[in-house]
């Protein structure tokens, strides 16, 4: 037996085997189809992908064979990593560096073999799509270049593998760190905030009224805030970690809860709300939390497009079949119709004119999305330009 | 309905603790202990006998949660009403503060020019609650 000398390259060529992630890992059924019809088409009882490790052959996938791995030593596939293309042995009792090995003299006497190189970057050989069999013979030209192909595919897999071990990575980085950065920005901003509020209270008490410089700053660190907010929201969101509290809540006492909250805000505009009796009585499945934030995220944006003078924004609550529906409706700007299809979409806000700014992240809209529907709920809107716009959005009522 | 006086406040961040110590004292007329951890907290808790604890949560060290679980131990204490002021905004970890039997949580930013009152009107419906199911 000739034990197969090391390829020229090989600690580069066993970390880039490693770094598959590969290595011990549970079978999964891609790489075991691709065996599957490796075996088939070569009509061989035995078909592997087997990786190199320092000491040893590991198997990804065995078809037609019990073991997961064998020892580098006896193993075919050390000879055939270092070759460019398919590494054949038709009868290994004729051949010097086989006719010895463990492999062939006892179980499984192995006497043909057949190995395609699995090759990352041209010339990382990490390991074998390989078929073998307990009788002599040979491959036809079609059978290797399917072999041949097959591993290509194999390589293909891995790759993806690699890929996406790589976007999850970054996507998770991402996360944790927009989520560390809004948290990190809270503190300064609750300091500031609060400094800002008490020097605005003392100006009150002592001159009677407020001093407008001090009010500029006050409502721009409010609006930092809500941004720190949405964004926090919106990364949580998307890695799926908002969780949701679902309990009974009442359909009027969350329409007047939310309303009331938002109350100071909305002073320039003339709110009306309409909340039929039987309200009351009707329950959603929901969390409160959450459903109070989306009806405020409609009310500040209801405020946010309302003309100047003679705002009028109305809050009703209706019902259509087993579903509660909830409108907030302005007499504002309106949305046109080249916006509709993109304003609840992340970081869109309408009208992104950079001449009519207006406050706000262009998040809320897809955190409201977000929440209604997580209570199995929709949201929608019909919109006038420059007359006005009716946001609904509607609950499944608890029985 | 017993008259909320004073208040115990533990909070990492200095400046937070100016703000709040001059928002419930020269506002709201409360008497304000300023503890910066939850240690301090702990060996000054007995002495200064307060009506309520309001704290922080995360704080390095000892956290609010684990400062409420070892102020609970103590016989004196064990049913001192409690308020948390907290950055976190995560719905599951807010509905963990409360079913802690927290008076209530107050959320980073807030406004300190409300925050007595805020206080007072937990520490109200509190009292009001705790009368109503109290064993007749």
């Amino acid at each position: 037996m000739i034990i197969a000398p090391l390829p020229h390259n090989e600690d580069e060529r066993l970390l880039r085997t490693r770094q598959l992630g590969l290595l011990d890992t549970l079978e999964e059924q891609a790489y075991d189809d691709l065996t599957l019809l490796a075996s088939e088409i070569c009509d061989a009882p035995i078909a592997l992908i087997t990786l190199l490790d320092e000491k040893r052959q590991w198997f990804k996938s065995h078809h037609g064979l019990d073991i997961t791995e064998t020892s580098r030593e006896i193993s075919f596939c050390s000879h055939a990593i270092l070759q460019d293309s398919l590494f054949i042995v038709e009868d290994a009792d004729k051949d010097i560096r086989f006719k010895d090995n463990p492999l062939v003299t006892d179980d499984p006497k192995l006497k043909f073999y057949a190995g395609a190189p699995l090759i990352l970057d041209t010339d990382i050989r990490v390991g074998t799509l390989c078929i073998l069999d307990t009788q002599k013979r040979s491959l036809s030209e079609i059978q290797k270049r399917s072999l041949e192909a097959l591993a290509r595919q194999v390589v293909a897999l891995f790759q993806l593998r690699v890929t996406i071990k790589e976007m999850k990575n970054l996507d998770k980085v991402k996360d944790e760190f927009l989520a560390m950065v809004s948290h990190e920005l809270r503190s300064p901003l609750t300091s500031l905030k609060g400094s800002l509020n008490i020097l605005q209270h003392l100006e009150i008490q002592k001159n009677g009224e407020t001093n407008s410089l001090l009010d500029i700053a006050v409502r721009n660190t409010d609006q930092l805030a809500v941004i720190v907010n949405d964004i926090l929201d919106v990364t949580t969101m998307q890695a799926g970690k908002i969780k949701m509290i679902f309990e009974k809540v009442n359909l009027a006492s969350l329409i007047k809860k939310a309303v009331n909250q938002n109350l100071s805000r909305l002073n320039k505009c003339e709110v009306s709300v309409h909340i039929p009796d039987e309200a009351n009585i009707q329950n959603v499945y929901g969390d409160e939390l959450k459903l109070v934030q989306v009806i405020s995220n409609l009310l500040s944006n209801a405020e946010k497009f309302s003309p100047k003078e003679n705002a009028k924004i109305k809050v009703t609550v209706g019902q259509e079949s087993n579903l509660a529906k909830i409108s907030i409706s302005d007499n504002g700007i309106g949305i046109a119709d080249e916006f509709k299809d993109q304003i609840f979409t992340t970081f869109h806000q309408v009208g992104s004119d950079p001449n009519q700014k207006l406050p706000g992240t262009g998040l809320g809209l897809s955190i409201c999305k977000h929440i209604i529907k997580s209570h199995n709920g929709s949201i929608g809107f019909t919109s006038k330009p420059h007359e006005k716009t009716d946001f609904y959005f509607t609950l499944p009522l608890m029985s | 309905m017993p008259e909320l006086k004073k208040i115990l406040y533990v909070e990492d961040d200095t400046d937070i603790q100016l703000i709040v110590k001059h928002a419930l004292e020269s506002i709201c007329n409360f008497e304000v202990l300023i503890c910066s951890s939850g240690a301090e907290a702990l060996s000054l808790i007995a002495d200064f006998n307060p009506d309520l604890l309001l704290s922080d949560v995360m704080m390095p060290n000892m956290d609010g949660l684990t400062l409420l679980k070892k102020i609970k131990k103590q016989e004196t204490f064990k049913n001192l009403p409690y308020i948390f002021i907290t950055a976190k905004s995560n719905t599951s970890d807010i509905t963990t503060l409360i079913n802690t039997g927290a008076l209530g949580v107050i959320f980073k930013p807030f406004n300190p020019v409300d925050l007595g009152n805020d206080i007072q009107e937990m520490w109200h419906e509190y009292n009001v609650e705790n009368k109503s199911t109290a064993p007749q």
